[in-house]
Parts: C-alpha cells; structure tokens; sequence
C-alpha cells in the first residue's frame, strides 16, 4: 500500500513538472555523477512512498535490468581505446565498461522515477493537466476512467448470470465455450448501449452540449506550491547555462572525459540534487512538523 | 403563480411498425404550486415517466405533442436549452448509468461546468451542496466504489448543485434498499421544506412517501383519475376502488371501515391510534383469526432437503473479513423460501453458496444427498439448479424475447410444447416480440424466470426478484410464484420486502451476521419481531390479536 506523500498536496502542474524534468534529464544528461544523484534521491524516494513494497520492486526488477544492461553493454559494444582483456577475440574496454554501468544505472533511475510518478500523478491530476488545453479530451477521458469499472463490474455480473444458468464459459469443448463466451459480449454490447442512452439522457438534463464549458478543479496553488516552482525554474535555467557552456559534459568514447570540478560545475552538480531531493526535503519537513505538534499536544 | 402547468397535454408514440400511434398521455391536466412535493403513481407502463419527460423538453421522447406545458406561466418549449438546465432537474431510476465521471467531485461539478460557472463560483456551490447532502465523507471517493445508496445522493446533488426551481424524479429508489430509499426521501423532503424546491416524483414504494408528501396523483392507462391530499387518496379513487390495493397498510385497513373518508391514517403511529380508537369505542367488533384461513405451510421437516447446507464459512479475499459464518440452511421441495435481512448483510454471498457457484472454505453443501461439487460439467445448472441474479437483464443476449427463449431451447435440446408451456405459464404472450430492454422491470423478471424455468430445474434461486416491481404487479408475481412451488419447484427467493415475503412464503429465514438466526413459517418468524416485521404487524401488535397482512387485519377487525 502506498503511504501517504507530501509531493501529494502539491499542485499537479508544479509535480508534473518536477517529475518530467526528474525522468527526462537521466536521459538527456549522461554524466555519472549526475546519474548516481538521480538514482539515489529517487531511491529514498520511492522507499518513502511505498516503504517495503519499493524494495520489493527494486530487487525484483530494477536491479536485474541494471545488470543485464550493464553486462550487456561491454559484450557487444568493443568502442574504446583502454582494451582489458578479450573474450572470443572480442575486445572488452574500460570505457564499454564504464558506459555500460552509467547507462544502467540511468535505466534504474528512469524506472524508480517513473514509479514514483505512477503513485503520485493519478488520473485525476492528469485529466487536470490536459483538461486546462483541452477541455473535451479531458471529460473523455474521465469518462473512460468511469467506465472501465463499469464494464468490468459488469463482464463479471453477467459471466455470473450466466454460470449460473448452466452457460458456462469454463465448461464444455472449445466450440461450446467459444459461443459462450460471444454471449457475454454481445450481452454486454447490449446493455453498453442501453446504458450509454441513459447517461447521455443524464449529461443532456444537466445541460451539456451549452457553449463555453468551464473546467472545475479541486486543486489550490499555494505558497509553497511557488516556493517550489521558483527553486524549479531558477534550478532548471541554471543546469540548461551549465550544459550549454560545457561546464558539465560527460564523453565515453574513444576516452572517458568528464569536465574539470569547478565552482560552476560543483555548483550544477549540487543544484541538481537539490532540486531532486525536493520530496525528500517536503515529507522530512512533514514529519518533523508532527513531531513538533505533538510533543505540545 | 402556479410554478407548474399542465394544460390538456396529450403525448402519443409512434407505433413500431409505423401504423398509427399509441396514446401514452390522455388529457392530463395539472396545476403545480410551488414549493409543493407531489407523488405521481400507478402501474408500470400508466404514463407516468411519459409525464415527467414532457416537463423537460430536451429528455421529451420522440412522438406527438398537443397541449401546453408551463412554468411561471411560460411554455416550456420557449424555454432554450440554459434555461430548461437551470430550471428543472432531472434524477432516473438507474443511478449507475446517470453517472458521467470518475470522481464524486467531478460529478457534483458536471451540471456547473456545462453552464460554464467560473471555477472560484463553482467551489463555493460545490462545497455547500456536498456539505448539506452529507458528501464530504466521500467527495474524493471513485464514483465506481461508493454505495447505490450513496450514487443516487450524489446524482441528486448533482442535480441540485445547479439550484434548479423544479425537481423531476423518475422511481429514484427502485434500485434501492429500504434503509437507502429511506434516507433518499428524506433528503428529497429536506429539499423541499428548506430550499423550496419543487419536487415531483414517480414511485413505486408508497409506505414512505406518503407521509412526506403534499399531494398525490393517481394515474392509470395515461390519464390522471385521482389527485389529493394522501388522506384523501381513498375519496380521489373512489371510481378506481382497484387501486386501494397499492395504499400503505394504514390506509387500507382505512378503506375498509370508511370508504368514503378522507381522513386516513397514513403511518403506522396513526394506524395504530385509528385501530385503537375504533375499539375503544367499541365501533367494530373484534373476532379471533379463523385459523382455517391463515395460510399454513406443509410441514416438511419430515421429509429430505433437497439442498443441505451445513456450517458454511466464505469470505471473498483470503484477508478479508468472512461474509459467511457457520451458514446452514434447507431447501425442502416444492417450497417457496425467503431469505429475508439487511443490506449488505450477505444474502446473495449465502445463496451463491447453497447454490454450490461460490465454495465455501469451510462446511458442506449437499444436493439430494451427495456433495455439490459432485455434479459439476454435467449440465448441472440449468437442469438441476438455477439461479437469477439481482439483473436479470445480463441474461439476455437476443433482441426479442421470444428469440432468447428460443435460443435457450436449442441449447439445451427442447421441443417447441415446452416453451408453448413455459409461455403460457408466465403469461409472455404480450411481450414475445419485444426487446427485453423495452419492458418494464417486473415483465423482464418475468421473462428471465421463464429462460431460467425452460430447462427443467427443480431448485431455483431468484435474488431481490421483487426489486422496482410495482404493487399490482408483486401480487401476480406472488401468484406465479406459488404455481410454480405447486408444480414441484423449489424456490429460493433473497429479499428485502417483508410484506411479500409474510404474504406469500412457505418458509421464512432471517439471515444476519453471516448465518441464519430465525428459520420457519413466516408467520412464526416475523409475527414475535417488533422491528423487523411487517406494518399490519405493527399496527395491530398489542391492540388486537397479531395480524401479519392486511387481509388478516381487515379479517380480524369485521
């Protein structure tokens, strides 16, 4: 089960932002060190949101991709000038070696972030987000959203119905359970259109179809929604100058070549962790705000 | 200014086959004060769905209009699509298909936003409807995981968001349970006395609504032959003395004694007030129950149950919480058996069980001795045991009826004189050739008994098969049901409605927590309760001897 998460509260735009430039920039930005920044801070990230079940999803599936890519990478890809050794005459290199563990662990990275951003932009955030372009895409998709547990509510009340009227589709040769089974979709292609009767009976009394529809949202940009947003865009603009001007790059082939440290590269290094520990500094603030509260109570 | 004005309205469909038309409404003319909550009722297919539609343009089915149709004295077909969505609200039957949205707060939002309110105003709307409709405790809920109780209140506020002057509900309880429709009118009631709200409303659950509302108005084949004060229900059908029938207990013991008056009892407080005061004054005589009339079931515990349960434990998730606890239970032959109790409580979970669909995790289910699960693949349900879920519409799969029973004929190997047979014996001749989604409730349960009752079956189950069914119509399906039992079926009927089951039952099982608490005739079953019983029950308890129906009363009292 998923806990409760501070970035929750966030206004959608504000998190579909963090989130996108968090899963976007491992993959724009092949620098290590930037990588393994991304991969910790979206690492203590999901463990906050999901506690146990987050490691079960990272020993169970990020950290096998992590080593497959990783031992993939060097096996095919013999790019490189420092040679290690050879297996069957093919060339193993350092810096295959060190691509390949950069790119997997950018994998991993991209993985946990996108679940991260899986539990926190639910369907009703994203419906906002493109409800604010596009207003009748996004009713459609809220009413898709509706009616697929509907339909599926209703596949099972008339597999049921039909069970127990000795129409089983789990019962007879294949031909037999093949005809069974048109029937529950033509009894649900039935009811579909009975029922899409109604609701459009019930989107017309309440007066669809008039002119300039307006979009309700339950969500309120708050200060600390633009306190964030500012950390964002200041953080963003700055990384963007850092990289234009090469003072962070990273190049694999045919050597490994990271830029110098620097003031202005340690500053982009660091700026970009601040921005991905923006969660991690919102739920640590959360918790210790209770504590505060109560110890006074 | 009457708020609402009917004016010689006559409505006709056209026929299906293009010839001519069917007249749905006939001269109906009614004036609608405002503020005032009105009940329209009759039987299924009077008209009465046809008559709210007219007051809603935009909802008005396609046929031919003549007559006027006023609101503040302005037609309604002036009206433009704003002003019809501003001014009247509209709540169906069914709450499932009204909904529209995902959320319960988009839900609310949905009419607001068609009329492109700004989103600082929509706020505010939405905040006091969910307030005073008691949403709140839901309004971040998915609209597919809250009660049928809890979506009709929302297609409600949904409704009323838009502050309409003029409510139109069309059977807004019919998929409800008792407590759930309960609660609906007395949301509708608070509606009308706070807000001034104009509501009318078609139902088939008399008991309660009579007491809330201010007028009532009887319709029958498209016309309106009755309108008054409840209290003067009996005098307004004094033509139509058939239609006594379908009035609370109160008023029927009432019509008996004065069938003239118009001053009914409505409740069961005033029932019991009005019984009292007729034999303290000594006005009737009271007699003892001639026990040659009650209707006694056979005793069968002699014979073999044709279905045994025996200490049966379910639950639907291996942690969730067990649905049912230590169930027993028999099904005798040629009995009609109703499992009464509260909603939510498990019945169906408990039938689904005896019926051997569901397994138990724990006990034993026998058929004609040998264990259930014996039968399997072999034709078993259909032939042997078949069960009617709470829709019989997802039963249906062919555009006729006729077409359907036929379909079922061919699958299981029947000739033409059975389904002749089945036919005559749940009298579908009229409606062969219709699609079973184009008749009423009761005629489409009717026609899913006969699909179910084709193939032979000696134990049926049938799951809230009185729900939405009108007054008139429960009586025949009461009847049908007993020549069915005559005829050597079992019958297993899961209900909430007490009067059907005291007047028509073999066999009474109360089911709560998990397991049946009370199991014998009904009489013995619901005659001791003082809660859970009927209303004769609870009007006569304690004043004359227990009646358990109204004829009984009535029977008591002459």
């Amino acid at each position: 089960m998923m806990k409760h998460d501070a970035m929750e509260n966030v206004h959608p735009i504000v998190a579909f932002t963090f989130l996108a430039f968090a899963l976007v920039m491992p993959m724009l930005f092949m620098h290590p060190v930037f990588i393994i920044v991304s991969f910790v801070s979206g690492l203590i990230w999901a463990l906050m949101i999901r506690g146990r079940m987050a490691l079960a999803f990272i020993f169970k599936f990020v950290i096998p991709i992590i080593l497959i890519v990783a031992i993939i990478n060097p096996i095919f890809n013999h790019e490189g000038v420092t040679i290690l050794f050879y297996i069957r005459d093919n060339p193993i290199t350092l810096e295959s070696i060190f691509y390949g563990a950069t790119s997997a662990l950018m994998f991993g990275a991209v993985l946990i972030w996108f679940s991260c951003f899986n539990d926190i932009m639910k369907s009703d955030k994203i419906v906002y987000l493109f409800g604010n372009f596009i207003p009748s895409i996004s009713l459609l998709i809220t009413m898709v959203l509706r009616f697929v547990p509907l339909y599926r509510n209703q596949v099972k009340k008339i597999s049921v119905a039909m069970r127990a009227q000795g129409f089983d589709v789990s019962d007879g040769n294949l031909l037999k359970r093949a005809k069974y089974g048109l029937n529950i979709l033509s009894s649900l292609i039935t009811w579909g259109l009975e029922s899409s009767v109604i609701t459009a009976d019930s989107m017309r009394s309440r007066g669809h179809g008039l002119p300039h529809r307006t979009n309700y949202s339950i969500y309120n940009f708050d200060s600390r929604d633009l306190k964030i947003s500012i950390v964002l865009i200041l953080g963003i603009v700055f990384i963007g100058i850092c990289a234009a001007t090469k003072a962070v790059s990273a190049s694999f082939f045919p050597l490994i070549k990271l830029n110098s440290w620097n003031t202005m590269s340690i500053a982009c290094a660091l700026t970009y962790a601040v921005i991905l520990i923006i969660p991690i500094i919102l739920n640590i603030e959360e918790i210790a705000v209770w504590q505060r509260l109560k110890s006074k109570i | 200014m009457a708020a609402l004005e009917i004016k010689n309205l006559n409505f006709s469909y056209p026929n299906q086959d293009g010839s001519g038309s069917f007249r749905a409404l006939k001269d109906i003319n009614l004036k609608i004060d405002n503020g005032e909550f009105i009940l329209v009722c009759g039987p299924s297919g009077c008209g009465k769905s046809t008559l709210l539609r007219q007051i809603k343009p935009v909802l008005r089915p396609f046929g031919s209009v003549s007559g006027q149709v006023l609101i503040d004295g302005r037609s309604v077909d002036e009206l433009n699509f704003r002003e019809q969505t501003e001014m009247v609200g509209f709540v169906m039957q069914n709450p499932e298909m009204q909904i529209v949205t995902d959320k319960v707060w988009h839900e609310l939002a949905f009419g607001l936003e068609s009329l492109g309110i700004s989103n600082a105003k929509m706020r505010v709307r939405v905040a006091e409807i969910s307030s005073y409709f008691g949403i709140q405790s839901f309004f971040e809920s998915n609209t597919s995981d809250i009660s049928g109780g809890q979506k009709q209140l929302l297609c409600l506020a949904a409704v009323m968001a838009m502050q309409p002057k003029i409510i139109l509900l069309d059977e807004p309880t019919s998929q409800l349970d008792p407590i759930a429709a309960g609660e609906f009118f007395s949301a509708l009631k608070r509606i009308n006395e706070e807000i001034g709200t104009t509501v009318i409303i078609t139902e088939h659950r008399y008991e309660g609504l009579f007491s809330l509302v201010d007028r009532v108005a009887f319709m029958n084949e498209g016309r309106i032959i009755g309108c008054g004060r409840p209290r003067e229900a009996i005098a307004a059908l004094a033509d139509h003395p058939q239609f006594k029938a379908i009035l609370p207990s109160s008023m029927r013991l009432y019509a008996e004694i004065e069938p003239e008056g118009v001053d009914a009892p409505i409740t069961v407080r005033e029932g019991r007030h009005y019984l009292a005061s007729l034999t303290d004054k000594g006005k009737i005589g009271v007699r003892k129950l001639d026990e040659r009339n009650i209707y006694c079931p056979k005793k069968n515990d002699a014979q073999e149950a044709i279905i045994s349960v025996r200490d049966c434990w379910f639950r639907y998730d291996r942690n969730g919480p067990d649905v049912l606890k230590g169930f027993s239970f028999d099904v005798y032959p040629s009995e009609l058996t109703c499992i009464i109790g509260g909603n939510g409580s498990g019945k169906t979970t408990a039938i689904m069980n005896a019926s051997g669909l569901y397994k138990p995790y724990r006990g034993k289910v026998k058929f004609k001795g040998k264990d259930i699960k014996s039968y399997k693949n072999s034709g078993f349900y259909g032939k042997q045991v078949s069960l009617l879920v709470q829709n019989p519409e997802c039963c249906f799969i062919k555009d006729t009826v006729r077409e359907e029973l036929e379909s079922v004929c061919k699958n299981f190997g029947l000739n033409g004189a059975r389904l002749d047979e089945i036919i005559d014996l749940l009298e579908l001749k009229p409606i062969l050739d219709r699609h079973p989604y184009d008749v009423s409730g009761g005629e489409l349960q009717r026609a899913a008994i006969a699909r179910l009752m084709l193939p032979g079956p000696q134990v049926i189950f049938l799951d809230e098969a009185t729900k939405g069914m009108d007054a008139f119509f429960k009586r025949r399906f009461g009847g049908l049901l007993r020549r069915l039992t005559a005829g050597g079926v079992s019958i297993v009927l899961v209900s909430h409605d007490i009067e059907f089951c005291a007047e028509f039952a073999d066999r009474c099982a109360m089911f709560f927590d998990g397991r049946i608490t009370a199991e014998g005739s009904s009489r013995e079953v619901l005659l001791d309760n003082s809660f859970y019983t009927t209303s004769a029950n609870r009007i006569s308890r304690g004043i004359t001897e227990s009646a358990l129906t109204v004829s009984e009363l009535i029977e008591i009292i002459k």
